[in-house]
């Protein structure tokens, strides 16, 4: 089964059609590399993916999971859309990071605030066991026990002194019982649920940023490090969440053409795991060593799609081959003037 | 008589810094609820709020607090000194409820307008990058947006804090005693001139505090760029 199935996408914005119908699959693992001219659609297609633009028709599956169709009659509530946006990660163009949080925070604070938002639910599930009828009767049956051993107590022969001596022991006994029983369970229960949750978030993010290659730049805000490093960071933010499917927004467009490399090589990195991932792009040479798909866009449609291979050597499409030239000429172009 | 003069001022100026903080206190989240209001996508109540502030702005706050004190005895025909009898206190207390509600619903009016251009100034990708990591609105709001608001607000809002401190010599206008009309009982009294000076001073000096204290707030918050 595929990861992700795309079918009829459409999007309108005031009249003119931006997507005519996107239909694609993509395989667990696989990396899909989007090429076009600008305003072809690439970007509102993604936008689509992610919900931050409603399609206007048409079908988006993730994992079997109808996530999106444009022919369902319900409007949806923001935590509908909330949770199924995690099942997409995006990396922006401009990266947006949060410029008052270091790389780390940036990095494990959604997958916190997610963590912890579990971590409440079970609380409450621990709370609701801790008060449930099961619960309840247990407690009974040790009250009644210790009702019972006083009652013992007091039917045997024993001095006013030894009595209450007892008596204060069972007490105690019942006390101690019933605490392990109730509360400091409940204490252990939920000190577990926080350490499995919460635990390891900072070494998680930490081996993330490692992953960039930024180990050392945990304590650095957005605005002491590079377009690059920024975006290393933007990009293990998003892997922190583990999303299914990977985005890339020309996630080198706004770079310094000498920064480009770093973010390029982490990327390329991330394809030997196994995310799946989709990525727009204006680099064409990047493209053709890192895809396993490639889909060419114009005027909001898929005009061609294939290996590689095929779109880069042995185009089909007349578009195709005219952008492949133009993009051809301006590379030239650019490694002259350097 | 220095020392009847330092009195009789101090007890004026804990008025003043009593309406200060009280204003403050009330404004900045009443500024922040006008603010949110006045950005909702719901229009009647986005030109509803708009016209509010533009009213409140547009008008001098002396006006406003003369008609906030007027409302009780011209409207529901209630006398101020009725009021006073029924929560057992002095009409002084009452005049003084009067000028606080006025000032907190001036200063609303000017901060949430600060509130909103800093709330617009944060950039769209802040909240698409938010939505996209699965946070919900009122974390993006908490977490994300507001930080950086604050540090965008700092600079607008200690101009209209000083200006406060200033506006509260309003406040005599329907006797409340704060410290320039206890200078001028002083001056009446004595046939002198320095304890209007004296007054002043306390200004400078209030003034000057909260000139270093938000210095010091930007200085902190200077470890990031927006």
């Amino acid at each position: 089964m595929p990861i992700l199935e795309v079918k009829g996408l459409k999007k309108n914005f005031g009249g003119t059609e931006v997507l005519k119908g996107i239909d694609f699959d993509l395989q667990r693992g696989e990396v899909l590399v989007i090429i076009g001219s600008s305003g072809s659609g690439k970007t509102t297609l993604l936008r689509c993916l992610n919900f931050l633009e409603t399609a206007d028709s048409g079908q988006i599956v993730v994992n079997g999971e109808v996530l999106f169709d444009g022919a369902a009659q319900k409007r949806e509530t923001h935590s509908d859309i909330r949770k199924k946006r995690l099942h997409f990660g995006l990396v922006f163009q401009q990266f947006n990071l949060f410029p008052h949080y270091n790389a780390l925070t940036n990095i494990k604070l959604a997958a916190t605030l997610l963590a912890k938002e579990k971590l409440r639910a079970e609380y409450r599930a621990i709370d609701a066991e801790a008060k449930s009828e099961e619960r309840k009767a247990a407690n009974a049956q040790l009250k009644r026990a210790y009702l019972e051993s006083v009652a013992e107590a007091e039917s045997a022969n024993l001095t006013k002194e030894e009595l209450k001596t007892t008596k204060s022991q069972l007490k105690a006994q019942y006390k101690a019982k019933y605490a392990e029983e109730n509360s400091l369970r409940v204490k252990a229960l939920k000190a577990e649920a926080k350490e499995r949750l919460l635990g390891d978030a900072d070494a998680r993010a930490r081996a993330l940023l490692e992953r960039v290659g930024l180990g050392d730049r945990a304590t650095a805000y957005p605005c002491e490090l590079s377009g690059g490093q920024q975006q290393r960071i933007a990009i293990a933010r998003a892997l922190a969440l583990s999303p299914d499917i990977l985005c890339f927004d020309e996630p080198t467009s706004a770079l310094d053409p000498e920064l480009t490399g770093e973010v390029l090589k982490v990327i390329k990195g991330l394809k030997s795991g196994d995310s799946t991932m989709i990525v727009v792009t204006h680099e064409m040479e990047f493209a053709r060593n890192v895809a396993d798909k490639v889909i060419f866009m114009s005027d909001g449609v898929i005009e061609e799609t294939g290996t590689p291979y095929q779109i880069f050597e042995n185009p089909q499409s007349e578009k195709t081959k005219a952008f492949l030239l133009k993009s051809l000429e301006r590379t030239a172009l650019e490694e002259e003037r350097r | 008589m220095f020392e009847t003069i330092t009195r009789d001022l101090l007890t004026g100026f804990g008025l003043t810094i009593l309406l200060f903080t009280i204003t403050l206190v009330v404004a900045i989240p009443l500024g922040l609820i006008v603010a949110s209001c006045s950005m909702t996508r719901f229009k009647p109540l986005r030109w509803l709020t708009r016209a509010f502030v533009w009213v409140i702005r547009g008008t001098p706050l002396m006006l406003q607090i003369l008609v906030i004190s007027f409302i009780p005895s011209t409207v529901f025909n209630v006398m101020n000194k009725q009021i006073a009898l029924f929560f057992n206190t002095s009409m002084a207390n009452v005049n003084f409820i009067f000028v606080c509600i006025a000032f907190a619903i001036n200063y609303a009016a000017y901060f949430s307008e600060i509130f909103r251009g800093g709330i617009e100034s944060v950039p769209r990708g802040q909240y698409e990058a938010a939505q996209v990591l699965g946070m919900t609105k009122a974390q993006t709001f908490f977490r994300v947006v507001l930080p950086q608001v604050v540090k965008r607000v700092l600079a607008p809002m200690s101009n209209e804090v000083i200006t406060l401190v200033k506006d509260t010599s309003l406040a005599r206008i329907i006797g409340v005693v704060e410290i320039i009309m206890s200078a001028e009982i002083a001056v009446n009294r004595y046939v002198l001139i320095w304890p209007l000076f004296y007054a002043g001073a306390f200004y400078l000096v209030f003034n000057g505090a909260l000139t270093v204290l938000f210095s010091f707030a930007e200085k902190k918050l200077d470890y990031y760029k927006v």
